[in-house]
């Protein structure tokens, strides 16, 4: 029984990485670029952060789309 | 003479000496009470009555709050099926109606003011931001097999019609065309735009300005009408060295001013505000930074006005004398109403 019930708390624990760290909402490199820049940065409000995270996406660019 | 003198002192006040009133603070929504929890406020807009619509991204929802900040409605929850939202919602428009741009589902969905949803328009491509007129969806995105930036006019049911604007900075050209370059291009040929709610005229500008603030305005057809320039608050060029093409040239930017529009705003057929950030840097560390909202005039481009927006503040919406601003920082994230007065 306890077997059971750790293996569904396994499943569970999976099923919960998967849901929140998919890669679905991230879009394919035709994409990524303007995805990262104008929705994914645009939670920054203070500048200095907002640079910061489009020079990051501008570095994700140019390390797994180019 | 002395009416004369007194004259031509105010009018020097105004138009070369803008002034520094404050912004008021009407109403803040925000707290940790379940119906004024924020997660990540994505947008932010005011009616006529001074009601406020609010989307969180994170949260996945819509709400409502009457012009005292009361709670009266929410709607939405995570997914992609009916009433739900996904958690990447970049924007929020009220015209004829309330539209949710929902990125993370691809689709726009649009609502009554009573929150009721009347349909879904599946999207084509990635639109990055949305605005109405009457019967057009105008959205901003990439233009195809270019890297810079267009807005596109859609109908009511996301039907594409056409697209305009197809300008990039003056410094892009001093881009180098190696393939970070392009990606580097693409981001500083970036667009923010707003529609007149009475005429239905969009005002683009860029993101990332060169010498002076240059505002593009069109028709409601998308037909240009003309340019309108402004000076920048400080001496500014756009500094070389981000053009050399590498990333971590980005990344630590010297001696060098780092000057963005974040957002334009259509404050009325006289007015535009723009939302405008100036950071100082002295090698990699910020030593001055500020954020201030820019009144110009829609046919001189000649500023008229400015002040001080509280730092870490986003402007999500702004209608005649109402500004709708967003903060997410700190442990309640909030939407702060303001009044301007000036």
């Amino acid at each position: 029984m306890k077997k059971v019930l750790l293996a569904l708390f396994l499943v569970l624990v999976l099923l919960a990485a998967i849901v929140d760290f998919s890669p679905a909402s991230i879009p394919p490199c035709d994409q990524y670029l303007e995805w990262c820049v104008f929705t994914y940065c645009r939670q920054y409000y203070n500048p200095d952060q907002y640079l910061q995270c489009v020079n990051k996406c501008a570095e994700n660019y140019a390390l797994n789309c180019l | 003479m002395i009416k004369k003198l007194l004259c031509l002192i105010t009018i020097l006040a105004i138009f070369h000496f803008p002034s520094y009133a404050d912004l008021k603070k009407v109403v803040s929504i925000g707290s940790d009470d379940i119906n004024y929890r924020f997660f990540g406020v994505a947008g932010a807009v005011l009616d006529d009555q001074g009601n406020v619509y609010i989307c969180d991204s994170k949260g996945s929802f819509l709400r409502k709050y009457d012009s005292d900040g009361k709670f009266i409605k929410e709607i939405g929850r995570y997914g992609q099926g009916p009433g739900e939202f996904s958690n990447t919602i970049s924007g929020l428009y009220l015209c004829d109606g309330l539209f949710v741009l929902d990125t993370g589902n691809n689709r726009i969905v649009e609502l009554d003011q009573e929150l009721n949803i009347r349909r879904y328009i599946k999207l084509s491509k990635l639109a990055l931001s949305i605005m109405g007129f009457s019967d057009n969806l105008y959205m901003i995105s990439r233009t195809p097999g270019r890297f810079s930036f267009e807005v596109g006019v859609y109908d009511r049911n996301g039907n594409y019609i056409k697209s305009f604007f197809d300008r990039r900075p003056v410094f892009i050209e001093r881009i180098e065309q190696s393939k970070i370059g392009q990606a580097l291009s693409l981001i500083y040929s970036s667009i923010a735009a707003t529609v007149e709610r009475e005429t239905g005229e969009v005002a683009i500008t860029f993101q990332w300005p060169g010498e002076n603030i240059e505002i593009f305005r069109f028709s409601k057809d998308g037909e240009f009408i003309k340019k309108i320039v402004s000076d920048h608050i400080i001496k500014y060029d756009f500094p070389e060295f981000r053009l050399k093409g590498l990333p971590t040239n980005l990344r630590f930017p010297d001696q060098s001013n780092l000057i963005m529009i974040r957002s334009i705003h259509s404050l009325d057929e006289k007015r535009l505000l723009l939302e405008y950030w100036v950071n100082e840097y002295n090698l990699d560390k910020v030593v001055k930074e500020n954020e201030y909202i820019l009144i110009v005039d829609r046919n001189s481009g000649q500023l008229v006005h400015r002040e001080l927006l509280p730092l870490k503040s986003g402007i999500a919406d702004a209608r005649k004398s109402y500004i709708c601003a967003i903060s997410n920082e700190g442990d309640v994230p909030e939407v702060v109403i303001y009044r301007l007065d000036y």
